[in-house]
């Protein structure tokens, strides 16, 4: 593997989704990359395809999800082509991730004792074989990954359901969790948005520190620009199934290139993360897309092309990307 | 709200309830046309002997204090005396509460144990054709008329095979403990009565179990169903956990602690049907008897029959919500 | 999140739309399909057994006993009972009266039950313990074990049968609906227009009611098996239809006497039962998917 390689490479993703209205294009060509070490952060808003996309990645797509094109890459692997075992083993031990919803990711009738103990002894199972000893060993290493993701009374906590736990306890869990079987990519799905907003930033914080001690690979995905900057080296605006726009976190904020990244800014400040009066409508029909550009319906700088050719994700400046006809020159039809 | 005080609540509930049922089967049975006394002793019978039995019974009485008699007599175990079988009907609650017990807890425990793993691989081959076929049976079985189904065993098994006997309990084993038979055989070690035993409560116990199997299953791969799509299920699966132990050691806890309680309603279920199926077998188990009873117009033995049949059910539904509440912390904490 | 605007569309077309979407997605259930298939099979069965019935003169006391017993043939093609009677006419005037007796035992039930758990749930207080207390001692027994001790109370006949089933039946509607104005009652339409100052009486009828119905019509349409099932069980007790009436189970009761050897008599009944509560649970079912309705999945009943 060269040191120019990518831990993770999506090219052309495409992905539908079998529903009742028909067949829905949820995913249409997304290409993201993650290097090692790097955080990213893939953000729009709710319905735009990124936990899907996110999804794909670990091979958990709904049964009426059909992936139509593309690849995944991770170390030299295509994971959209490998065999259900083999994913098996990529998962938790390379590539974890950490749910959305503390209060529905955990399961209610068993302690966290019960959970963490046994992801520990799958996840070594390839090694060591379950026996009294070994037995003294998980426990010392749920204590050790509960102690990490700084759960006070991590003792106490393994007798513990997670309905006898806060909030944000319950979060810490999920995020041991994820990371008790040393992953080298940890995909964070809208962590700490089901949570107060005060403990959100704490533990937004914990992981930031935690990923940059461990050197991990990150992939957050969430609905707020400002959480994506404060966590994630690098930004992919997407919408409706496709990426908007590619650029360093800090240059997002100076200056958008894509008209909805602009629409999401303004939405940063608002609490709820509701859409300002710059962008009107709702994100597109999947069944029947607009032909071009996805975006083109809600767009203020709509021009004649985009109803016709949809823009390609070009390079615009150094480091930025961006899928627009009102920045390319160069357009081609799609 | 502890859990202790959640069960002792619930143990207190049951008390007006009960109560509140012997007022209703008492009220009802008191309306009955006729004169069940006359017609227990026949055309034949004087005026003076009619009189002495009604006085003997107490029904020259106004109606509550025939009830508070009833009711006192009720806790020291006297249910008062039967017009049909000239005793007391205590007595032939004892004679034949075994035998309904036995029929009925073997019939929930068939259902039990193979509706689960039925309902498990009918969720897991969703929509597969095995799934499809596990449906209909499964809606067949609730939609059988159980009375139907005894009479077509018995036709299959009794007459054309001749495999098992057609109806009754058969001998009763040479040393009774319990008064179920298949118990006390186990108990004594005395295989060949266990073997009869059986052989005479195959039948009955699979007719009255089918129902409620079907039942069973069709919950399982309903909340198993629900369980799959769950986050934690989703979860469970990122973090590398086989797809064996995710659906029989966590979904299957939740799926099983989300019908518990629908198990125990299905008891009542199971109850009433043995009504019918006791008929057909002529099982001498309780419900054999209070049929009998209603046919004979023996209030006595109505209301105690009703009773018994409502203790029971309301004590295997307190049995599951306190396992209920020992499977699910939840229900502790007072969140479930 | 983004704000979903979604454009005002014109109430009526929306209605059509969503009947629709209902309509298709009932459609994707084969099953549900077969269920509503079984339901119009048996209520046209039921409207026109004079017309369809080869013999609608054998539904009643008629006896033939020259011809008593007789195998299915071309002329009786389900056989013939023990006072030589269609068993297929029988079995047509059967539908018709398991038909209307469910349809009377769950009118009862809700015009009872239901009443008593909008008023247990929206104004609660001690009338509302009073009818949940009463509820649950009916609830105490299985419905057919009550049913049983009300017909020892009254002359064992079809019409006393159903006074019976419909005396156990009632409590299951009042605490379906107690249960739906609970979880309604909060709900921020119901606060509105409780601010806009309309009385309780108007709340709990045009507000709450109406979104109680699609849950009490599913419930109705699974208990109707139900409700048919437990009537013919009592009837083959001896206590609810008496012979001559065509009534399944009684049909079955009186066929029982002649089996093995008969066996036409017992069993053919029997399947109209089978499929009678086979269809109207299918169909319940399916009308529970599409409109995505919570229902206790068990009946204490049949």
């Amino acid at each position: 593997m060269s040191l120019m390689e990518p831990l993770l490479a999506i090219q052309d993703l495409g992905i539908h989704m079998l529903t009742y209205e028909g067949r829905a294009r949820v995913i249409n060509g997304v290409r993201l990359t993650i290097h090692k070490g790097e955080t990213v952060a893939l953000v729009g808003e709710t319905g735009c395809g990124k936990s899907i996309t996110a999804k794909a990645i670990l091979g958990l797509l709904p049964p009426n999800a059909e992936t139509v094109s593309g690849s995944i890459m991770f170390k030299g692997r295509d994971l959209l082509r490998l065999p259900e075992e083999d994913l098996h083993g990529i998962r938790g031990s390379q590539i974890a991730m950490i749910f959305q919803d503390p209060s529905t990711a955990l399961n209610p009738v068993f302690t966290v004792g019960e959970q963490l103990t046994d992801v520990v002894l799958w996840q070594g199972a390839r090694r060591a074989t379950r026996g009294r000893r070994v037995t003294g060993a998980v426990r010392q290493r749920c204590l050790e990954i509960l102690r990490l993701v700084r759960i006070p009374d991590p003792e106490g906590t393994l007798g513990r359901y997670p309905v006898e736990l806060s909030g944000g306890m319950r979060q810490r869990v999920l995020i041991a969790l994820a990371l008790v079987g040393r992953p080298e990519l940890l995909i964070a799905d809208e962590l700490g948005t089901a949570l107060d907003v005060s403990v959100q930033d704490q533990i937004l914080l914990e992981v930031r520190e935690l990923v940059r001690t461990g050197g991990l690979s990150v992939l957050y995905i969430t609905h707020n620009l400002g959480v994506a900057r404060l966590v994630s080296d690098r930004i992919y605006v997407m919408y409706g199934g496709e990426i908007a726009e590619v650029a360093p976190a800090a240059e997002v904020f100076r200056r958008q290139l894509h008209p909805y990244s602009q629409g999401l800014l303004a939405a940063v400040p608002r609490l709820t993360g509701r859409m300002g009066e710059g962008i009107e409508g709702r994100i597109p029909d999947y069944v029947n897309p607009p032909p071009a550009c996805r975006f083109e319906p809600r767009c203020p700088f709509r021009m004649e092309i985009c109803s016709l050719n949809r823009p390609l994700l070009l390079e615009a400046e150094p480091g930025r990307w961006v899928a627009c006809h009102f920045h390319g020159s160069r357009e081609e039809s799609g | 709200m502890g859990f202790r005080t959640y069960v002792l609540r619930r143990i207190l509930h049951m008390i007006p309830v009960m109560v509140g049922l012997s007022i209703l089967i008492f009220v009802i049975s008191r309306v009955m046309p006729g004169d069940p006394v006359r017609l227990a002793l026949g055309p034949e019978a004087t005026i003076e002997q009619v009189e002495q039995l009604r006085r003997q019974m107490g029904l020259d009485k106004p109606l509550h204090v025939q009830y508070l008699a009833y009711l006192s007599g009720v806790f020291r175990g006297d249910f008062g005396y039967s017009l049909l079988t000239r005793r007391a009907v205590a007595k032939d609650l004892k004679d034949f509460f075994p035998a309904t017990l036995e029929l009925t807890t073997l019939a929930m425990v068939l259902a039990i144990l193979l509706g689960i793993p039925l309902g498990v691989r009918a969720a897991v081959r969703k929509d597969a054709l095995e799934d499809h076929v596990n449906r209909v049976v499964a809606l067949a079985g609730v939609a059988l008329p159980r009375f139907w189904l005894a009479i077509l065993l018995q036709i299959a098994f009794a007459y054309h095979l001749g495999l098992l006997p057609t109806i009754g309990r058969g001998p009763a084993p040479a040393t009774q403990i319990t008064g179920l038979y298949l118990l006390d055989s186990l108990l004594t070690l005395d295989l060949s009565a266990f073997i009869v035993s059986l052989k005479h409560i195959a039948m009955p116990a699979f007719a009255l179990s089918v129902g409620t199997l079907a039942q069973i299953m069709r919950l399982i791969r309903a909340s198993m169903i629900e369980e799959l799509r769950r986050d934690h299920a989703l979860a469970a699966r990122s973090y590398g956990l086989p797809s064996n132990l995710i659906i029989y050691r966590y979904l299957l806890k939740n799926a099983f602690t989300s019908t518990l309680t629908i198990i125990g309603l299905s008891y009542g279920f199971l109850l009433g049907n043995a009504f019918l199926v006791e008929r057909v077998f002529a099982w001498p188990g309780l419900a054999f008897y209070g049929v009998d009873t209603l046919l004979a117009k023996d209030f006595n033995g109505v209301i105690a029959v009703t009773l018994v049949v409502g203790v029971a059910y309301a004590v295997i539904n307190l049995f599951v919500d306190i396992l209920y509440g020992y499977i699910d912390p939840r229900v502790r904490y007072g969140e479930g | 999140m983004i704000a979903e605007s979604r454009p005002v569309a014109e109430p009526k077309v929306a209605r059509a739309r969503e009947w629709g979407k209902m309509w298709f997605r009932f459609r994707q259930s084969s099953l549900s399909v077969a269920g509503l298939g079984i339901v119009v099979v048996i209520a046209v069965c039921a409207a026109f057994a004079p017309v369809l019935a080869p013999h609608p003169q054998h539904a009643g006391s008629f006896v033939d006993f020259e011809n008593s017993l007789r195998p299915p043939s071309p002329k009786n093609p389900l056989g013939t009972d023990d006072a030589g009677r269609d068993i297929l006419s029988r079995m047509l005037f059967g539908a018709r009266i398991s038909v209307t007796l469910g349809i009377i035992v769950l009118a009862i039930a809700v015009a009872v039950g239901v009443p008593l758990g909008l008023i247990a749930g929206y104004w609660g207080g001690r009338l509302g313990d009073a009818i949940m207390r009463v509820t649950d001692v009916f609830l105490a027994v299985p419905p057919i074990a009550l049913a049983l001790a009300v017909t020892a109370a009254l002359r064992p006949n079809l019409t006393n049968a159903m006074i019976a089933i419909a005396f156990a039946w009632w409590p299951w509607y009042t605490r379906l609906v107690y249960g739906q104005v609970l979880s309604i009652k909060e709900e921020q339409f119901v606060e509105a227009s409780r601010g806009l100052g309309a009385g309780p009486l108007r709340i709990a009828f045009r507000e709450i009611l109406p979104n109680a119905w699609s849950t009490i019509l599913i419930k109705v349409t699974l208990d109707m098996g139900f409700v048919i099932l437990t009537a013919s069980g009592l009837s083959f007790l001896g206590l609810g239809a008496q012979p001559p009436t065509a009534e399944w189970g009684t049909m079955i009761a009186e066929g029982r006497m002649y089996l093995p050897g008969y066996w036409w008599a017992a069993t053919f009944p029997g399947f109209a039962i089978l499929l009678t509560v086979l269809g109207f649970n299918l169909l319940g079912d399916g009308l529970r998917d599409v409109f995505d309705v919570q229902i206790e999945q068990w009946q204490a009943g049949s």
